[in-house]
């Protein structure tokens, strides 16, 4: 178990309580685990095509001068009950290629919850996030490709807010690492922000800064969380029985379309580039089984571990830096992914040292270990 | 809207991923990296087995951390992606993010 034990009954609660969810959360993998071949193909999901509520428990050790260590956890609740609605692959029978995708709040959720909650604060991986990026065609320019950026962040606790505005580059290859199988890239950019600090006296201060970000990640061991060709018959089941012929595909898609494309399940968007792609009556059972097949092998594609770190820090060249001129931080985070067949449980180790730029004057250097869960 | 034909969206679906390539420097990890590459060499001849597959990627093979793309990283993903489609004025819908095929996205730029 990777879980610290805690020397107080507070933190034997909370580690008691951090086993509960740990084996709540292994339990159904543990069932599934002992399920049939075919079971498996109804399983197979990557990642979960919609997660209703996510889990996050663990222990964050403070490895700092006289800092305490203690367990954090978070949970998060996004729009219905994914059993309730029906969503692809995760409970496959019964799939109604009509039915609208599952409200998840997808692109912008956890963003500002991660900064105001207690003990949560540092396991979200937004770095520097620079809201309301936009293209911008500076006369001369125009080949650098630079994005305007405006950014803002607040500390409750002290009732502190800070906005920016600045340029930002598009992201380029981090040197020497252009040819690699690796994630990586790195973002520069310019400046210019206010900080108003301190509720009870309102100061006002601005300075002018440097900023980068950069990103360095692989995934290793490639696996398949499910049967293939199990997962194909079973998406190429659902679209015959539902549409036989290409002309009912054409009548189902016309109706499909009619939900935006931001709201559309997977498999309902995997039934539109059907329709379009096999063109015709006599290509449309040839045409659906070798989508199916496609698709399903990208699904059922499953890492086994991935090693990632970030870096992302800024340089005050004008005004009040609020101690040293050049402030990081650097996260390195390993994901295991456990069980075979589940790849909405896995175990987190990440450690972080430096200062976030949402609180530039608390220095960070602490490891956590957690157990995040997806369904 | 007109329904797009077999080869605009193949070929759609090439300027996706050499998106993701220009925004991550990935090819959707170790697994995919040989087939996403014969892909976008040739998308319009590429089997219909290849277009659903490279199609069926989730954003998150490309940026590894599962908290990612993050706002910056998907305005940025997206600024990338109409460029490439020649529709610069089109606005993020949003409602996207690590769990979102490479099919879907493509979806989203067609239909902004």
């Amino acid at each position: 178990m990777m879980l610290a034990p805690t020397g107080t009954p507070g933190g034997c609660r909370a580690g008691l309580m951090l086993c509960l969810l740990l084996a709540w959360a292994l339990f159904p993998a543990f069932v599934c685990g002992a399920a049939t071949p075919a079971d498996l193909a109804v399983e197979a999901q990557n990642p979960s095509p919609a997660s209703a509520i996510e889990i996050d428990a663990g222990y964050r050790f403070d490895l700092g001068p006289g800092a305490a260590s203690e367990s954090f956890s978070r949970v998060s609740y996004f729009g219905e009950l994914v059993r309730s609605t029906g969503t692809p692959f995760k409970y496959a029978h019964g799939i109604d290629l009509l039915a609208p995708a599952v409200p998840t709040g997808a692109g912008d959720r956890n963003r500002l919850a991660l900064r105001f909650e207690k003990g949560t604060a540092t396991i979200g991986g937004s770095l520097l996030a620079a809201e309301g990026v936009q293209p911008l065609a500076l006369r001369g320019l125009e080949k650098l490709q630079l994005r305007g950026t405006a950014w803002a962040a607040g500390d409750p606790e002290n009732g502190s807010l800070q906005y920016a505005v600045g340029l930002e580059s598009p992201p380029a290859r981090i040197p020497g690492m252009a040819h690699s199988q690796a994630s990586n890239w790195i973002v520069l950019g310019v400046n210019a922000q206010r900080q108003e600090s301190d509720a009870a006296t309102t100061t006002i201060s601005g300075s002018e800064l440097l900023t980068y970000r950069s990103f360095l990640g692989k995934a290793f061991g490639w696996r398949k969380s499910a049967d293939v060709g199990k997962t194909a018959a079973e998406i190429a089941g659902v679209f015959l029985s539902q549409a036989p012929t290409y002309a009912q595909a054409q009548d189902l898609a016309g109706k499909i379309e009619s939900t935006p494309a931001n709201s559309r399940t997977q498999l309902q968007q995997v039934f539109l580039d059907t329709v379009t792609e096999a063109e015709s009556e006599g290509n449309w059972t040839a045409t659906v089984r070798a989508m199916a097949l496609g698709h399903a092998d990208a699904i059922t594609d499953q890492p086994t571990v991935s090693v990632y770190a970030e870096s992302s820090g800024w340089y005050t060249f004008a005004g009040d830096p609020q101690g040293r001129k050049l402030k990081n931080l650097i996260t390195a985070t390993v994901d295991y992914w456990l069980l075979p067949t589940r790849d909405d449980v896995f175990l987190r180790v990440r450690y972080e040292n430096g200062y976030d730029r949402a609180l530039p004057t608390e220095r960070r250097n602490q490891l956590l270990v957690s157990v995040a869960l997806r369904y | 809207m007109a329904r797009l034909t077999k080869r605009e969206r193949r070929v759609n679906r090439k300027h996706v991923l050499d998106a993701l390539k220009a925004e991550t420097g990935s090819l959707g990890g170790d697994a995919a990296a040989a087939r996403v590459q014969a892909y976008v060499k040739d998308p319009v001849g590429a089997n219909t087995v290849e277009f659903a597959y490279v199609g069926g990627l989730v954003l998150q093979r490309f940026y590894i951390d599962p908290e990612k793309p993050n706002s910056s990283e998907r305005r940025s993903l997206w600024q990338n992606l109409v460029a490439r489609l020649g529709k610069p004025e089109a606005v993020d819908p949003g409602g996207w993010d690590g769990t979102t095929t490479v099919g879907m996205l493509q979806a989203m730029v067609e239909e902004a």
